[in-house]
């Protein structure tokens, strides 16, 4: 995956590039170290994604009726013409655009101020990095108090952050109104994960030799086109990398919507609709096909990632 | 004109630094609040400090939700190690044929997500009977971690310097002491961050938790969940669960900086 950028983290803490490894003998030798490890995932991730594929082809509309009967695409069509999917749909669109564009900057920016290695870094680093460690079933308190719509003499978190500040006209009602709602959703999304992104960022920074600044810097560059012209062009292979994780991250949300907004319409993403489907309707036969969009939304971005990435790294 | 810039930088980077803390500094102040205080529409940051919203946690059970989590994460974390250090181990210090391939089917698995698994592992429970099984649900998040693990644990090791083992060979080390004696001592820092990756995704899932368990296995994401619908209310109480729940990885934070730092950039994935 993310081979080529995750294997750049090592430079996070001694900035060394890695050593070369050589092939070893004993070609066979380990491989019943392995397949424990491989007969378990198979059967854990894709032999119950055949099980969904399956369940999404059947006529099992109900938990009791066990009709496991061939529907073909019926279950699909239904999606077409149901209104909350193509709701939940277009939530999940607009959710990924912000958050992408959001937690790409915002993690360039802290990866840009930590880059020029200054005095804490450490601390700053993990401080950046830590929401992505805590629950967000659990940080949905604060952020239900940070994003409460109420407005005025009865705001508070941000909408009295601002009233208080004067810029009273950017209060909101943040993720409770059909129209804001899923940019609102990013805020708490984006927080999570930009420390991530400078994580991957630095270690893309601290990966490329020092002499092709210097050398820049030698020919009279400014800082800004050392930047422009010679390190971000560098970068891209992060960038892609980032991009795709960030990307299949954001088409799985679930946890962090369903800490702040539980299962309400106005910020319903397909995981949650797929969830109420299944085990509050029970309805397996169409909630295994939500199941399988998200699965090809992340796969149509993801597969030729993978090998690409896995074509790149063989032939090194 | 050097040092203003300088300034300027160290500045921002505190400011975000203080913006990003808040929301969890936050919820841990409003936590020794009672409820008054809480509800208080102009934030209260001068207040006398109460105990009654944890112990109000402790009349709700939590102890025993607390209880399954910590099981449930160890259980699946040392089954997680002692798939992830042998497999790692062969995809690195002694490579076989298609590594590439291997490691590419594992992190494939990392990608998909549980939305696609979870009706057949419903299913499947149910028919086990095995809902509401703490041990069922280790092995579910024993599977969850499993790739990350391997994929983290052989970067780790690929860092051994090639000529401490060639060293150790011609010694006449055999494989399981160049295994135990020469390699695992020297990774074992990245045995630590695995573990602690591990342990921290284990203790926050929620998706398969809610859904695999009720009564007698219900970790604490559920439990805090099941806060969510009252709206605005509990705002103390709340606080302090969610505190509760999310100090064991504040502390790694505090007492394993590197490694959560360094097992965090690695482990995205999720």
């Amino acid at each position: 995956m993310a081979v080529a950028s995750l294997k750049n983290l090592k430079n996070l803490n001694d900035g060394r590039m890695p050593k070369r490894k050589k092939k070893v003998n004993s070609p066979w030798g380990g491989f019943f170290f392995v397949l424990p490890s491989i007969i378990a995932m198979a059967i854990f991730v894709y032999g119950m994604i055949g099980w969904t594929v399956r369940y999404s082809f059947s006529n099992r509309t109900s938990a009791w009726k066990k009709d496991m009967s061939f529907a073909g695409m019926a279950r699909y069509t239904e999606l077409l013409q149901d209104p909350e999917f193509t709701h939940a749909f277009s939530n999940l669109l607009k959710f990924t655009i912000v958050f992408m564009i959001g937690t790409l900057i915002s993690g360039l920016i802290m990866a840009l101020l930590l880059e020029k290695g200054i005095r804490g870094e450490g601390f700053f680093r993990s401080t950046y990095l830590y929401p992505m460690a805590i629950s967000f079933i659990a940080m949905g308190t604060s952020w239900r108090w940070l994003m409460d719509s109420a407005k005025g003499d009865r705001a508070t978190g941000l909408n009295l952050i601002f009233d208080r500040i004067g810029l009273g006209f950017l209060e909101n009602t943040w993720y409770t109104s059909i129209k804001g709602s899923m940019f609102a959703m990013a805020l708490p999304a984006i927080w999570q994960m930009s420390g991530y992104v400078m994580a991957l960022f630095l270690a893309g920074f601290r990966g490329i030799p020092d002499d092709l600044r210097e050398a820049a810097r030698v020919d009279g560059a400014s800082e800004f086109k050392i930047y422009r012209h010679i390190l971000f062009p560098q970068l891209s292979p992060t960038f892609l990398t980032i991009l795709i994780i960030l990307g299949h991250i954001s088409m799985k949300v679930f946890d962090l919507i369903y800490g702040i907004a539980s299962k309400g319409y106005v910020t319903k993403v397909l995981a949650i609709y797929m969830w109420q489907v299944i085990f509050d309707f029970q309805n397996y036969a169409k909630g295994a096909a939500i199941a399988i969009v998200i699965l090809l939304m992340i796969a149509v971005v993801v597969i030729p990632y993978l090998i690409y990435v896995n074509k790149t790294e063989e032939a090194k | 004109m050097k040092s203003t810039k300088a300034t300027l930088i160290t500045g921002a980077t505190w400011i975000i630094a203080v913006t990003y803390f808040f929301p969890v500094a936050w919820m841990f102040i409003n936590s020794f609040k009672t409820e008054n205080d809480a509800a208080s529409l102009t934030p209260k940051f001068i207040f006398t400090p109460t105990l009654e919203g944890f112990s109000r946690l402790a009349d709700r059970g939590m102890v025993d939700y607390l209880t399954n989590s910590l099981m449930a994460s160890v259980i699946s974390t040392a089954l997680v190690l002692l798939l992830a250090i042998p497999a790692a181990y062969a995809l690195s210090v002694r490579p076989i044929v298609k590594v590439q391939d291997a490691l590419f089917f594992f992190i494939s698995t990392r990608f998909m997500p549980a939305a696609a698994s979870i009706l057949p592992l419903f299913i499947i429970f149910k028919n086990l009977r095995v809902l509401d099984n703490i041990f069922a649900l280790s092995l579910v998040y024993a599977a969850m971690n499993l790739p990350i693990a391997i994929w983290m644990m052989r970067s780790f090791l690929s860092e051994v310097p090639h000529e401490v083992i060639e060293a150790s060979r011609i010694d006449g080390a055999n494989f399981e002491t160049e295994l135990w004696s020469v390699v695992l001592p020297i990774v074992l820092p990245g045995i630590a961050a695995v573990a602690l990756i591990c342990f921290i995704f284990s203790w926050n899932e929620y998706f398969f938790s809610v859904l695999l368990t009720s009564a007698n296995a219900k970790t604490t994401p559920p439990f805090l969940a099941s806060f969510v619908d009252g709206r605005g209310q509990f705002l103390a109480v709340l606080s302090a669960a969610s505190t509760v729940a999310a100090l064991p990885v504040i502390l790694a934070g505090w007492f394993a900086q590197k490694q959560l730092v360094r097992g965090l950039a690695m482990g995205a994935v999720k």
